[in-house]
């Protein structure tokens, strides 16, 4: 799930993500699976500020009380960035 | 985001976000591609639990190495709600985080050297400017 401040923005204004097509890294421990700690959090390109990843863990439960184990991987990218277009930009950006 | 309230305190050691009812695309891979809408809602607090380190190697790192980025970045938990509405499907959850970080970080063009340029306007005064394509 992608969510992003482009309300009101131009298509081509929107970030470019990280290079090597539609996909992103996962930082962390390895003792946890995960990629180590010099890996990018980021999920768009051409961008530099405030930048939060967690990762959940916990239960969910849906429209008919059936009960499920939650796993979420949420990212904050807020800050400038350069568009597609070669503006430059400011926004928020959310991962899901 | 822009029903978003993101709020950093303790000099950027708390991120608190507060998003309602966030407007989403769910690119779901299975059973066939497709995309989603789809809308969430989460309150999430990041807390810094160490000192934040530089990582990434910026000036050695292929663009589409994993370490292509210039991040400082702290360990963090994260602590908070989480639900959604998608198709019929609603989920609500609370939970930690096994892992968080928080911080800063520039990739991609804010990566290369700051461009040297002669500023008219500013008395001939040299000034920093980073590329922009």
């Amino acid at each position: 799930m992608v969510a992003s401040s482009s309300v009101g923005r131009a298509a081509n204004a929107e970030p470019v993500p990280i290079p090597g097509g539609a996909h992103l890294f996962s930082p962390g421990p390895r003792s946890l699976g995960l990629m180590g700690l010099h890996v990018e959090p980021s999920s768009i390109s051409d961008f530099q500020g405030v930048v939060a990843l967690a990762y959940l863990s916990g239960s969910a439960t849906d429209g008919e009380s059936h009960r499920y184990d939650l796993a979420v991987d949420l990212r904050i990218m807020s800050g400038d960035y350069v568009a597609a277009d070669g503006s430059a930009q400011t926004g928020t950006f959310a991962f899901i | 985001m822009p029903d978003a309230q993101i709020t950093s305190s303790r000099h950027g050691k708390e991120l608190t976000v507060d998003a309602e009812n966030v407007a989403v695309v769910d690119d779901v891979a299975s059973p066939a591609p497709a995309e989603i809408p789809a809308a969430v809602s989460f309150h999430l607090t990041w807390n810094a639990t160490a000192p934040r380190h530089r990582l990434g190697h910026p000036r050695t790192a292929a663009p589409t190495d994993p370490a292509a980025f210039l991040g400082r970045l702290a360990h963090a938990k994260a602590t908070g709600s989480f639900s959604g509405m998608e198709a019929g499907f609603a989920f609500q959850s609370s939970g930690k985080s096994t892992f968080a970080e928080l911080g800063t970080e520039q990739n991609g063009v804010f990566l290369a050297p700051p461009a040297v340029v002669v500023c008219r306007v500013c008395a001939g005064r040299q000034v920093r400017r980073f590329p922009v394509r």
